[in-house]
């Protein structure tokens, strides 16, 4: 497979995708991958890695030294038809460092009419443990989510006390530059961070089968396409808010996003929110305000991954 | 039909305290991002405000806060204190903004100590409180039925929005009255939806609620506190 490059997902042809085919049994693709990251003295390792079906890893890199493991997460068919489903167990234990990324965008396609929901729907379930002075950056590329689809995407980020958290999600309905709109299908999103337990973040869009008032709402989607967010956390008590805040809105204004860019904290993590109809302006305020909010959560320098620049 | 439910005299009348808009628990300096909507020129007469309103109550009160009111008081009547901290830490988690947090957080301090004054001893987790686990404290404690509880909850918060609302946009008073006697229709339903609710799919997602509650924090000029 090739690595797909970050610009341009949203003006692609999708009539490579055979999502109007009809999908039968044998096409259906469970894939799971359990990966568990190790620290020795000065190294961050990928101990273990288990995985039926098309997910893989590379070989980590380490551009910001050793102790620091960057990641990138491939599926091969590069999308969810009906039936599919992925599962991506990740495991930083005590003092890990690992930024996980995609090499592509994300693609649920067209689910078929199928009786069976089981064999309907399309699932992606993400759940990352990060274990005490552990980090775990999670920067997969943005879902496509094509008009039809039934989507399903849990994520679940378990913390303890003293680790940390960087993560963004960005959801493109429909390919608007090639005239296909979301405008049917449905659509779950679960986003959940917990610590020892306990709720910490929250987030669930759900769009109806059949019904656009989500995507419509004035209080909802209001008719944009993409929709995103960057949370960050728990932030270093000793950082002066006020200060950080002052950056992060100054970047905002910078790139020209006051009306489609919004950050705020709540509790010990920050949420910076993106809604609009570009998935590349989403990444490019993100990363910016990742610059900011990495050196805030867990004093390091942004290091972008490679990939990202191809 | 809800009100066929047995409510004693006593429990409605406590129910149309806790309800009230002169409750003193300060809800009326929160618009929850309506002033910036508002300001932004978003929202500029009845009708938008109503929509803003409605799907608020069906997308998000309905997922949220009401699934969590009838946890939280199950938790109150059985006294499981576990249970309560759980799903009080949820309410706040689920708080889409500082703003929306403050909110929630200065409007439960405000009623504890309220119910103070009252000499009312409830059991509230040592945490942060959410205004949802002090208001079903005080539902259990007065015996209000959960349903009832959870009608007069979203009342007293639609009210207050169409409140902030007569000020803001404004609208006239007879405006805002037709806008409660059509949303009010919206609880029931809601509160329906509430009940089928399992824990995993509480939660919800307003994106230009919480965009607009985010810039409300910059806003230059504000008459509300959110």
């Amino acid at each position: 497979m090739s690595a797909v490059k970050l610009s341009g997902q949203l003006s692609e042809d999708s009539s490579a995708t055979s999502s109007e085919q009809d999908i039968s049994e044998q096409d259906v693709w469970p894939a799971e991958i359990s990966l568990v990251f190790e620290k020795n003295t000065t190294k961050t390792q990928l101990k273990q890695a288990r995985h039926k079906g098309p997910l893989y890893v590379q070989k980590p890199f380490y551009p910001e030294g050793k102790d620091w493991a960057h990641v990138y997460l491939l599926h091969p068919p590069g999308g969810l038809v009906s039936g599919d489903s992925l599962k991506i167990n990740v495991e930083a234990k005590a003092n890990a460092g690992v930024l996980l990324t995609t090499p592509g965008a994300a693609r649920v396609y067209r689910a078929r009419d199928q009786a069976q929901l089981r064999l309907q729907q399309q699932y992606q379930r993400v759940d990352l443990t990060i274990n005490s002075g552990a980090t775990i950056e999670w920067f997969p590329l943005e879902t496509i989510v094509f008009d039809g689809a039934a989507a399903n995407i849990d994520t679940t980020i378990r913390l303890q006390e003293n680790s940390h958290f960087i993560g963004w999600e960005i959801t493109c309905f429909g390919l608007p530059a090639s005239q296909q709109p979301f405008t049917k299908g449905s659509f779950r999103q679960r986003y959940r961070i917990e610590q020892s337990g306990m709720p910490l973040f929250i987030d669930q869009l759900v769009i109806g089968d059949g019904s656009s008032l989500m995507l419509e709402s004035s209080v909802a989607l209001a008719g944009n396409t993409v929709s995103g967010f960057l949370i960050a956390g728990p932030m270093d008590e000793k950082i002066d808010q006020a200060a950080l805040f002052d950056q992060l809105h100054a970047c905002t204004d910078l790139l020209d996003m006051q009306n489609c860019a919004a950050i705020t904290l709540v509790g010990e993590f920050i949420i910076g929110r993106y809604l609009g109809h570009s998935a590349e302006q989403a990444k490019q305020i993100f990363i910016a305000w990742w610059g900011l909010l990495r050196p805030a959560v867990i004093q390091r320098k942004t290091c972008l991954p490679r990939i990202w620049a191809t | 039909m809800p009100m066929s439910m047995n409510i004693s005299e006593t429990a409605f009348l406590r129910l149309l305290q806790l309800s009230s808009a002169t409750l003193p628990v300060g809800a009326y300096a929160f618009s929850q991002g309506m002033e910036t909507a508002i300001e932004k020129s978003w929202l500029t007469d009845a009708n938008k405000v109503s929509e803003w309103l409605a799907v608020q109550i069906t997308e998000s009160q309905a997922l949220v806060d009401i699934p969590l009111l009838y946890r939280l008081m199950l938790a109150c009547n059985a006294q499981q204190d576990q249970s309560l901290k759980y799903w009080n830490a949820y309410a706040l988690a689920c708080r889409e903004t500082s703003e929306l947090r403050l909110n929630d957080t200065a409007l439960a301090l405000a009623l504890v100590r309220l119910v103070e004054k009252l000499d009312i001893s409830l059991r509230l987790p040592e945490s942060q409180l959410s205004y949802l686990t002090v208001f079903a404290a005080v539902a259990a404690y007065w015996q209000i039925p959960v349903r009832q509880a959870a009608s007069g909850y979203l009342w007293a918060w639609l009210e207050n929005q169409v409140a902030a609302a007569t000020k803001l946009v404004p609208l006239g008073q007879f405006q805002a009255q037709n806008i409660l006697a059509d949303l009010l229709q919206l609880i029931p339903p809601a509160v329906d939806k509430a009940e089928k609710l399992e824990d995993q799919d509480i939660g919800a997602s307003l994106p230009t609620l919480a965009m607009m509650s985010s810039w409300h924090e910059r806003q230059y000029s504000r008459l509300f506190r959110s």
